[in-house]
């Protein structure tokens, strides 16, 4: 019975670890600081950190998918 | 036309509504969170309309025209990353509400440290940060309204507008506001849409649309942007304040327990980022393209509308004008609800709460009326600074929130003192008593709001064991 508990809240803690870990790679990511004050040269119209930032957003969601996937835990 | 089409989103609005009423008044929980049983699509878009507000229409653009494209990492980015609420704060709460039958925020904090007057610090700052927003919705439909009208309305608009949410949310429930938000979602994410793709193509296309614009404001291509607006430390703040910031808006933390299951959450974790940041990307292109055309606004806040009216056709402006209201609408709908089920249920009424929540939704409705009447200035006073502060003070009920869901166990003067330490520090840093350090004061509000718990824990957990 303990040791059922034990490994249930160990498997709580790495799924809220990964989950923790996704959305702080995403942070360090978006921090994109090697971009800041270049001056642009636009892809339909945007510049490159644009783009940068829409295909964070796509990575974002399917971080979030294998998340709800893979570390989501009980039902 | 333009009538015709804003009757038509009103008369289905009030269907809904009125198809809904039997079944919202069978019982509390069936009224204040449609008895637990929405489903994954409903809760997605109930949750993303609910998110967009008046200032993603009129707000958001307005803020790109004047700091440029940086605009949309802050919101459109810092969003995408808000579903980790999803799993961190959203699944517990679901939990026990199911199991301990919680209707609300303040119930769920205080319940689960047993402190009524935790229940009721919690319920008098939600409410405090509440109602000035609601009431900036109400003022952005007879802004709204005027563009349609042509004429000065505001006032009378923003009555007729905030009685329509009340008889929507006083008849219809939570199932009515969910289902109604599918309607208003659908519609706001067709108009913004439509109005980029028409602004676009009047300005001879994207790649143009561009060029010109940078050509003529090249700053706002770039950060920091013009005058430095986005320093690395704000773009910091902006990337994470909103995971933190958004669970704790009353009426987006409610519907965390309209979940039928933790499917539906699980659903609109992944595809939340999805909508919401791509859909963000839209105003903030509409305002930034704006500074290459030779249009002058007379607002920041009509940058939007009045692109609209310049660049596409007569439809497409009557479908942004109702995808706007429906924004705000869907906003205020959920505010309203949220602030009538707190102050029914926190305050204690346990007889007929579906009536008296029905009656305390139209005092609600009357109390906006009134102010709008005795001339409520959304741009004056202690109301400004209660909007501007919205987010921080809502922020700094995060670290009280998680250690309720996972260590309840510390002692309750902890998360006491805590919102009440953040709260001071929100106030000494609007009196510029205490520095921010460059940050947004969401994000020092949250660091000595999570110091003051930590310490509090350490410094009485000790005392006790002794």
């Amino acid at each position: 019975m303990t040791s059922n508990r034990g490994e249930k809240n160990s498997k709580g803690l790495v799924r809220g670890a990964s989950w923790l870990f996704v959305w702080v790679v995403l942070v360090i990511l978006g921090l994109d600081f090697w971009n800041w004050g270049k001056p642009p040269q636009l892809y339909l119209g945007l510049p490159p950190w644009l783009w940068w930032d829409v295909g964070l957003v796509l990575l974002t969601s399917l971080g979030f998918f294998l998340l709800t996937r893979f570390a989501w835990g009980d039902e | 036309m333009n009538w015709l089409m804003l009757a038509a989103y009103v008369v289905v609005l009030i269907l809904i509504s009125i198809i809904l009423r039997k079944r919202a008044g069978r019982s509390t929980e069936e009224f204040f969170l449609a008895g637990r049983s929405i489903g994954p699509f409903v809760l997605f878009l109930t949750l993303a309309a609910t998110n967009f507000s008046a200032f993603f229409f009129l707000g958001f653009a307005g803020a790109a025209y004047k700091f440029g494209l940086g605009q949309y990492g802050i919101m459109g980015l810092g969003t995408a990353l808000v579903p980790i609420s999803f799993y961190v704060i959203g699944r517990k709460v679901w939990k026990l509400g199911k199991q301990k039958g919680y209707l609300t925020a303040p119930e769920l904090i205080g319940g689960e440290f047993s402190s009524p007057f935790l229940r009721r610090l919690v319920l008098i700052v939600m409410v405090v940060f509440t109602i000035p927003y609601l009431l900036t919705q109400a003022l952005g439909a007879g802004m709204i309204l005027s563009s349609l009208a042509g004429i000065d309305m505001t006032r009378i608009g923003a009555i007729v507008v905030i009685l329509l949410i009340g008889g929507v949310v006083v008849m219809g429930g939570m199932r009515g506001s969910a289902w109604t938000d599918v309607l208003q979602g659908g519609v706001m994410i067709v108009a913004m849409l439509a109005a980029v793709f028409f602004v676009a193509k009047g300005l001879g296309g994207f790649s143009k649309a561009g060029l010109f614009a940078f050509e003529a404001f090249p700053d706002h291509f770039m950060r920091p942007g013009p005058d430095g607006f986005f320093t690395p430390l704000k773009w910091f703040s902006f990337l994470i304040l909103w995971s933190f910031v958004n669970p704790l808006f009353p009426q987006l933390f409610t519907r965390f327990y309209t979940a039928r299951s933790l499917k539906s959450l699980r659903t609109s974790a992944w595809l939340y980022p999805l909508l919401v940041s791509f859909l963000f990307l839209a105003p903030v292109l509409i305002g930034v393209w704006a500074r290459g055309t030779s249009l002058s606004f007379s607002s920041s806040n009509m940058v939007l509308l009045d692109m609209v009216v310049y660049y596409a056709p007569r439809w497409v402006h009557a479908l942004v004008m109702i995808g706007a209201l429906a924004a705000l609408m869907s906003t205020a709908d959920s505010q309203l609800l949220a602030l009538s089920t707190m102050l029914t249920h926190d305050l204690g009424i346990r007889k007929k709460e579906v009536g008296v929540g029905r009656i305390l939704t139209f005092g609600l409705c009357v109390l906006v009326v009134v102010l709008i009447l005795i001339g409520f200035d959304a741009k004056a006073g202690i109301f400004t600074v209660l909007i501007k502060t919205t987010f921080a003070g809502l922020v700094v009920l995060t670290p009280a929130t998680l250690a309720a869901l996972y260590f309840k166990r510390i002692p309750k003067i902890a998360p006491v003192a805590s919102i009440i330490a953040g709260e001071a520090a929100v106030v000494l840093m609007r009196l510029r008593v205490l520095p921010t350090f460059g940050l947004v004061d969401g994000i020092v509000a949250l660091i000595v709001a999570g110091i003051v718990l930590f310490v509090c824990t350490i410094f009485f957990s000790r005392r006790w064991t002794q």
